[in-house]
């Protein structure tokens, strides 16, 4: 093997590439949220996880405005809580990478899968590893007016604050109409850690949003302050449990959600 | 025993090859679906003519080479998806678009990792660099990264590059004289 730098830059991505397969591998799932169904008031959220009725929780910030309505802020949602709470966020050994604030006003990684950046504020990058540029390629952004769906593959820091997301969206299941609620959960999961924008990232939570194209994130910023509402979420009320719902945040009434949080071995 | 195999890696990565395609093509499942069969077909066919070692690739690396070459392979016939992703580096070993060439690509891959995890003698400086180069960084956050100057970093990469180069080669692997180790994931 006679290789240059630039191919030998280039197989180092393709390993950098690979170990997210490994990462995938050992992939321990912790508990989905399940699928939530909404009800028309907007009060209930059902969490459909064995052994997980009835979450509650404060309700957090709410941060989404209706397109339809300015008054509107939509005031529910389903919101991921974990059973061992972020705390166990701690670095993992080997990670000597400090993570900056990525909380309100903080630097945080938004990309949409592809890498491209588009509307919203500006976002700036808190760190080179979270972009995984070449990883995957960008959806068009044609799609993203009229898309019915997106997944968020949101990574918090060692402070269970936003160090980074990625999102894509489009159809669930482009031509054959699969429904978000059709979705396997292994499949949701494993779309997030294709995406994820965090290679060391000890834990990953994965949502899956379904609703009208006008009430889903269209820009980063949105998308960012989607994962900032979910991670902000209180949880210290609910159950100690991975599974759990809390109602009252984050997103309108008219749209459904599934979260997924996976844990690295 | 390829069936168990095959059984076990498709039960831990299907999801993950899904994704991978999903990840570009977005979230167009007949597309998708094609994909990954043919990626699991690929595989299958290599676990059933044994031209698959593990002792030489674990399989999420196989499974990573077999994905990326069924990528290429889409997209050297569809336009479309050639211009997502960007230019095709196919002048890498195993690289082709041609799944029966991924057993090549994660051999190479895989002694890309044993550097990456510094088993392969390489100076930890040099793992270093290698391991900033593995996630895509730019050359000013490489130096970011390494708190050094540009130029400064700009020459540690070239170092590690060579390092990278002398632990790759033939040479190097036939003087060593040590069986590959197996490649327990």
């Amino acid at each position: 093997m006679n290789l240059n730098d630039r191919q030998l830059e280039q197989l180092l991505r393709h390993a950098g590439e690979a170990e997210d397969a490994h990462r995938a591998w050992h992939a321990r799932h912790v508990g989905g949220v399940g699928r939530v169904h909404r009800g028309a008031g907007g009060a209930s959220c059902e969490v459909v996880v064995p052994g997980v009725r009835g979450a509650g929780g404060a309700r957090g910030r709410v941060f989404w405005r209706s397109g339809v309505g300015v008054g509107a802020w939509m005031a529910a949602a389903a919101v991921l809580g974990l059973a061992v709470g972020l705390a166990v966020l701690a670095a993992r050994p080997g990670s000597g990478r400090s993570s900056q604030p990525a909380g309100e006003g903080g630097a945080v990684a938004v990309t949409r899968s592809g890498g491209a950046s588009e509307g919203g504020p500006a976002v700036e990058m808190d760190d080179p590893f979270a972009a995984l540029e070449g990883a995957v390629a960008s959806v068009p952004a044609g799609n993203v007016a009229g898309a019915d769906a997106v997944v968020l593959t949101i990574v918090p820091d060692d402070r269970g604050e936003l160090k980074c997301v990625r999102w894509a969206s489009g159809p669930w299941g482009g031509t054959l109409g699969q429904k978000l609620a059709d979705v396997h959960a292994d499949e949701l999961r494993a779309m997030g850690l294709g995406m994820v924008c965090e290679h060391t990232a000890p834990k990953v939570l994965v949502v899956g949003l379904e609703g009208p194209a006008e009430m889903l994130p269209t820009s980063d910023a949105r998308a960012a302050d989607l994962a900032r509402c979910i991670l902000k979420t209180p949880r210290g009320s609910l159950p100690s449990s991975s599974e759990l719902c809390t109602p009252g945040t984050c997103m309108p009434t008219t749209v459904r959600m599934r979260m997924e949080a996976v844990v690295m071995r | 025993m390829p069936r168990a195999v095959f059984d076990d890696a498709h039960a831990r990565l299907a999801g993950w090859v899904r994704a991978r395609f999903a990840a570009r093509v977005g979230l167009k499942a007949d597309l998708i679906d094609d994909l990954s069969q043919r990626t699991w077909a690929a595989i299958w066919r290599a676990l059933e003519a044994g031209t698959y070692d593990p002792t030489r690739s674990a399989m999420p690396t196989f499974v990573y080479a077999v994905s990326e070459n069924i990528w290429r392979q889409h997209a050297k016939t569809s336009a479309r998806a050639s211009e997502r992703a960007g230019p095709v580096d196919d002048d890498l070993p195993g690289f082709t678009g041609e799944p029966s060439e991924a057993v090549q690509a994660a051999d190479c891959l895989e002694r890309l990792r044993d550097c990456l995890r510094g088993q392969a003698g390489l100076r930890p400086e040099d793992v270093q660099v290698l391991q900033l180069l593995s996630r895509g960084v730019t050359d000013r956050a490489l130096a970011e990264q390494l708190g050094v100057a540009p130029s400064t970093a700009h020459a540690r990469k070239r170092a590690a590059l060579e390092a990278l180069r002398r632990a790759l080669s033939p040479e190097r692997e036939r003087a060593s004289g040590e069986e590959p180790l197996g490649r327990g994931v």
